[in-house]
């Protein structure tokens, strides 16, 4: 066990993972000698070599057009779009090519590849750089879409997805990467894909979130449970898609009540499939509607209204107290 | 396949020779940090072996196996006779949406003529010839225009990507292929094959210049056809000629006549070998005519006159080959007559193979999305299982 | 040998969601034979002109159209006979017909305003349903006349009284249609173990208290009877207290959670040292007050055992982190049982966290024989409050401080909760 912030957990699955195999390269902006933007893959350039750790140019849709093309060559590429919010550029070979390769050649050109992509606000970023929009990719047959929200499930889930068969987006929330530190093994851990984590387990009612929100969440929860004795049930989706509908009602059958907490917009975010889902699983044991507690539809501002337009733990905790007061 | 090319290379043989103007380029920028010598304009050649008229370059006749020779011109006649089976089949309510490729076989197969199997090849929506070419079936071909998703997947040992619907989406991916063959001393290379409407497309020029920073081998083959849909080359692009813009990406760029069999296969070999031995990409613009329809749902009537169609009957690919077959004794009028006889009815056997072993699989939808399926999914196939169960479908 | 057959040829989709076009030139009539391939038809659609080829081989029947005639996918266009006799036959099937869906808008009742669903969470319908309850019989007291969970185990209560007396009904004589007409609910489901019994009002569950609940009993008893109680209701905004609370980390111990718990011991500790008789005991047998040099706080933590009080002691000497510390050990040895009787004994003063529980404001704490003041806490939340003449939201917590009157009038109470008030609103005061 070292501890590690998620910078350093991602930068050691990496390194493990391309030390297991050969196939596994890296492709990027600014990703060799200078380590990424976010320094992730410092280190890397130095130990494998320009061949297996290759700077892009700067090109989103090239990344992930000439990825899809290695992985169907057999390699298996893992790319950095250095922001989230430069995925935009290359929304059409994700779309046409990296979701849909396997299905449109009836399963010929498996496409084992991993998109990762640092996401969200809270890091005084400027325009485009702060978004969170998962759900796109949610939305869209054939991805995978895993968001971690600490060091070793960040190092253990992104060392399953370059593991995985299918291609996989990996959201990577930036304002967690050097937030804190965390016990994570020296040795080779994965953890499966789609599967939620039940992190304190409560009767009162269910809050679930994601990513950098988590933060958030157990800063709420803390208060909720100290202060208020509400005996609240926590649980970390960690995969947006495929998505644990079963933890998720299980848990809701138990509470009763629901929050769902992420920074992504509201409508039709990832909270509305989870309130869609409960609805079909979990309908009769509901006491109260499901809240979201999520940011506005409105493009994420500059970093200055920022802190306001995030949800923060006191957002949480007044939804939570909303929700219960239901009856 | 048509390994004799590779067979054969020859580092001593002359270049084609450069018939072509150089682009004109301004330099007028004036700097003190910078060197302000005039630039040298790039060189692109202008490749035609075999006129219109059937005349022959003779220097530049390429030594071709004559068992090849024929077997091209078989390649040729046959595109055609499927060709036309299609258009039929479409208006006759059999086939989807296609785009015919009416005069553009000889740009087709020269593309995919000098490839070994170990070589990749990436058609675009007309490039059928070329697929017939690299093993696909044409009840293969016949399952995928009519709405089959069983005719999406190359053949089993036929390097092939799927072809691609949207205009230029396929030419990054395959760049990243010809990346793996550099990732892994492959010596291959990837012939890619894309439209002038294409060369608008953001992500083509991205792939252009990955493919040339990078030296992955590749050739492009922009198929200059003169429309997308029914916007003129002129509305497509300002410059004179589209070769220009490989010479921008920093590549050896080539103007060939796209319906002169022998330039297009010279062009792509050449490429082909520069690209197997760490030489990096090329652009090859293969100037040929669309003289159809964009596909069965288009009529050109609309935006174009007849008149513009009518010289290029002239340039027609098959009529200057079979001159050429005859001036080689290779093939006498009445043994054409014959193998376009034998062609139509190679198609019409392709036609009722299809006919009698064409059958959806409704059932089978979810089969290919990820390796395995997903539980959220597995609820939701058998919601749609059951849905067909309750319609009384059938797996036909 | 029947050497005739008969082949329609309909329309196609000649181009990409086509629905129409106009026959513009008919190639052949009735009773031409034509050869497979041959042009049959000139149709222009909305997209394009096109020739359509014949399908077949054979003879022309019927021509069903004529010319500059609309004509729809999926009409028959011709019938062809392409029997032997009519030519070599072909393999082609009939196109699929595709079927047009009739526009028409079915009628459809338009919704009625006049009758709206009783309003119940999905999980109150759940229970009715279990009961055998129809909630239109149950009315509800929740927002906007929503059933709520306590209305329909209210009603299944009644219900079963009801039935109750209607067993007896015929024997005093009541008319049976008076009865409230509640669908049969024998037995509520209690899940409770125990004797199954019955009173002169229904079936009911016989169970024996635990030791725990007895002794628990017993003290409360003792300390209802005894002590007059007299309990004082108040507020402390701790807005500032909770910003302070959580932009503390403390540097030597970054995994120390610092509860307002924790501040409301420390708060109480100096309000005792400040005003000491509420840290004191009565001893009425010797007639003298014990004021004690220690203050030991006991915790109110419920578990499944009931209600304790463990101790932390000489509390006084403790700073927040320490408390914070102590409230850690103490709950999690009571909540896994892990704690024995003397670590419950020798408390001066009680806080109970009842706002813990649920969503509690004010109660009477009970004060535990041997002390005479007992705290408990309501549980915190945003209220509209009046700060200097403006309403902004504050988190209020409320306090319900319960005295010994034998000992203890308002005029040393009241100092004490102000002297708590104050520093719970001023948390500064904590630090120097």
């Amino acid at each position: 066990m070292a501890e590690m912030t998620m910078v350093e957990a991602l930068n050691l699955a990496l390194d493990q993972c391309m030390d297991r195999d050969a196939d596994v390269c890296l492709m990027g902006e600014d990703i060799g000698i200078n380590g990424g933007v976010f320094r992730v893959t410092k280190g890397l350039y130095e130990k494998y070599g320009a061949r297996r750790v290759m700077d892009s140019t700067l090109a989103e849709c090239g990344i992930i057009g000439t990825a899809v093309g290695m992985a169907i060559y057999g390699l298996k590429p893992v790319t950095e779009i250095q922001f989230s919010g430069f995925t935009m550029q290359a929304f059409d070979q994700i779309e046409q090519n990296m979701a849909r390769m396997r299905n449109r050649t009836q399963g010929r050109y498996p496409i084992r590849m991993v998109m990762r992509t640092p996401y969200g606000g809270g890091i005084r970023a400027v325009e485009h750089h702060s978004e969170s929009r998962e759900a796109y990719w949610a939305h869209t047959p054939g991805l995978k879409v895993v968001i971690p929200s600490g060091p070793r499930n960040a190092r253990a889930l992104l060392a399953a997805s370059i593991e995985d068969p299918d291609p996989v987006v990996f959201y990577e929330p930036k304002a967690v990467y050097r937030a804190f530190r965390e016990d994570v093994p020296e040795t080779h851990e994965t953890m499966p894909l789609g599967k939620a984590q039940v992190v304190r387990p409560g009767s009162d009612i269910s809050i679930i979130s994601y990513g950098a929100m988590m933060r958030v969440c157990r800063e709420a929860v803390d208060d909720l449970v100290e202060l208020n004795g509400i005996d609240v049930e926590l649980i970390d989706l960690l995969s947006i898609s495929p998505m644990d509908t079963q933890t998720l009602s299980e848990s809701v059958s138990k509470t009763g009540r629901c929050v769902i907490v992420h920074e992504g917009h509201q409508t039709c975010g990832v909270a509305s499939e989870i309130i869609a889902r409960l609805n079909e699983h979990a309908f009769e044991y509901l006491c109260a509607p499901i809240r979201r507690v999520t940011c506005p539809d409105i493009p994420f501002p500059y970093f200055q209204t920022e802190k306001q337009f995030l949800p923060d733990a006191d957002t949480v905790i007044g939804a939570v107290q909303e929700t219960l007061a239901w009856e | 396949m048509p390994d004799e090319l590779n067979d054969n290379p020859d580092p001593e043989a002359p270049t084609p020779a450069a018939k072509g103007q150089f682009p004109e380029l301004k330099h007028g920028v004036k700097s003190s940090n910078m060197d302000t010598s005039p630039i040298e304009p790039g060189n692109i050649e202008v490749l035609q072996i075999l006129d219109e008229h059937g005349q022959l370059d003779k220097s530049l006749d390429p030594p071709l196996d004559d068992e090849l020779l024929v077997k091209i011109h078989r390649g040729l006649v046959l595109t055609r006779a499927f060709d036309h089976r299609m258009l039929t089949m479409q208006r006759q309510g059999e086939m989807g949406t296609f785009a015919p490729n009416l005069g553009q076989e000889a740009c087709q197969l020269g593309q995919v003529i000098p490839l070994s199997r170990k070589d990749w090849y990436s058609p675009s929506y007309r490039s059928f010839g070329a697929q017939i070419w690299r093993g696909w079936s044409m009840e293969r071909l016949l399952l995928l225009w009519a709405g089959y998703h069983e005719g999406f997947p190359p053949p089993a040992g036929v390097n092939d990507l799927p072809f691609s619907i949207v205009v230029g989406s396929h030419v990054l991916p395959a760049v990243g292929v010809a990346m793996g063959m550099n990732y892994k001393s492959d010596a291959s290379c990837m012939v890619v094959n894309f439209g002038d409407g294409a060369l608008s497309q953001g992500a083509v020029s991205e792939a252009l210049n990955i493919a040339a920073v990078d030296a992955a081998p590749v050739v492009f083959v922009c198929e200059n056809n003169g429309w997308a849909i029914s916007t003129p080359l002129n509305k497509q692009a300002a410059t004179e000629n589209l070769a220009v813009r490989g010479l921008g990406f920093g590549m050896p760029s080539i103007r060939v006549d796209g319906n002169d069999i022998l330039a297009m296969t010279v062009a792509v070999d050449e490429a082909a070998q520069r690209a197997r031995v760490g030489g990096g990409p090329t652009f090859i613009e293969a100037v040929t005519y669309r003289m159809s329809l964009h596909t069965t749902a288009d009529d050109p009537t609309v935006y174009r006159e007849e008149e513009l169609v009518d010289p290029w009957e002239e340039r027609c690919p098959i009529r200057r080959f079979e001159t050429y077959m005859k001036y080689k004794g290779l093939l006498t009028g009445e043994r054409i007559q014959q193998i376009h006889a034998e062609c139509e009815q190679e198609v019409i056997e392709a036609r009722d193979l299809f006919r009698s072993t064409a059958a959806s699989h409704p059932r089978e939808i979810f089969d290919h999305l990820y390796e395995q399926l997903p539980e959220e999914l597995e609820a939701q196939r058998d919601a749609y299982l059951r849905r067909l169960d309750e319609r009384g479908g059938s797996d036909g | 040998m029947n050497r005739t057959m008969s082949t329609d040829f309909k329309l196609p989709d000649l181009g990409e969601g086509v629905h129409e076009g106009q026959v513009i030139k008919l190639h052949v009539r009735a009773g031409e034979t034509i050869r497979e391939d041959e042009p049959l038809m000139e149709v222009e659609t909305d997209k394009a002109a096109v020739e359509i080829p014949s399908p077949c081989t054979g003879r022309v029947e019927r021509v069903h159209v004529e010319e500059k005639q609309l004509v729809h996918v999926g009409d028959v266009m011709f019938t062809f006979d392409t029997g032997e006799d009519a030519g070599q036959s072909s393999t082609t099937e009939p196109t699929v017909t595709i079927a047009a869906a009739p526009s028409t808008p079915v009628a459809v009742p338009a919704p009625s305003t006049s009758h709206r669903r009783k309003a119940a969470s999905p999980a109150v319908r759940r229970l009715a349903r279990s009961l055998n309850l129809s909630l239109d019989d149950i009315a509800g007291s929740g927002a906007g006349g929503r059933i709520t969970r306590a209305d329909v185990e209210a009603h299944a209560g009644t219900a079963t009284a009801a039935q109750g007396a209607g067993d007896s009904a015929a024997q005093i004589d009541i008319p049976a249609t008076s009865i409230t007409p509640v669908a049969a609910a024998p037995h509520s489901p209690l899940a409770v173990e125990g004797i199954e019994d019955t009173d002169e009002y229904g079936a009911i569950v016989r169970q024996s208290l635990s030791q725990a609940r007895k002794t628990i009993s017993r003290v409360m008893s003792t300390a209802w009877q005894t002590i007059p109680h007299v309990t004082d209701c108040n507020d402390a905004d701790i807005t500032e207290l909770d910003c302070m609370r959580r932009e503390f980390n403390d540097p030597d111990n970054p995994g120390r959670r610092l509860t307002i718990l924790a501040f409301v011991v420390r708060a109480v500790c100096r309000s005792l040292q400040a005003i000491p008789i509420l840290n004191a005991s009565l001893d009425e047998d010797s007639g003298e007050v014990i004021y004690r040099r220690y203050v030991n706080i006991g915790i109110g933590v419920e578990t499944e055992r009931g209600l304790v009080a463990p101790v932390i002691r000489n509390a006084d000497t403790m700073s927040v982190g320490e408390i914070a510390d102590a409230l850690e050990i103490i709950t999690t040895n009571a909540r896994s049982a892990s704690f024995g009787v003397n670590d419950t004994r020798g408390g001066t003063y009680t806080i109970s966290n009842a706002g813990a529980m649920g969503p509690t404001r004010y109660s009477t704490p009970i004060i535990q024989p041997g002390q005479v003041g007992c705290l408990a806490l309501g549980r915190a939340r945003k209220m509209p409050w009046v700060v200097e003449d403006r309403v902004v939201p504050r988190l209020i917590l409320p306090l319900s401080h319960s005295m010994d009157h034998r000992l203890v009038d308002g005029g040393r109470e009241i100092p004490f909760i102000g002297h708590l008030i104050e520093d719970l609103e001023s948390p500064m005061r904590f630090m120097v």
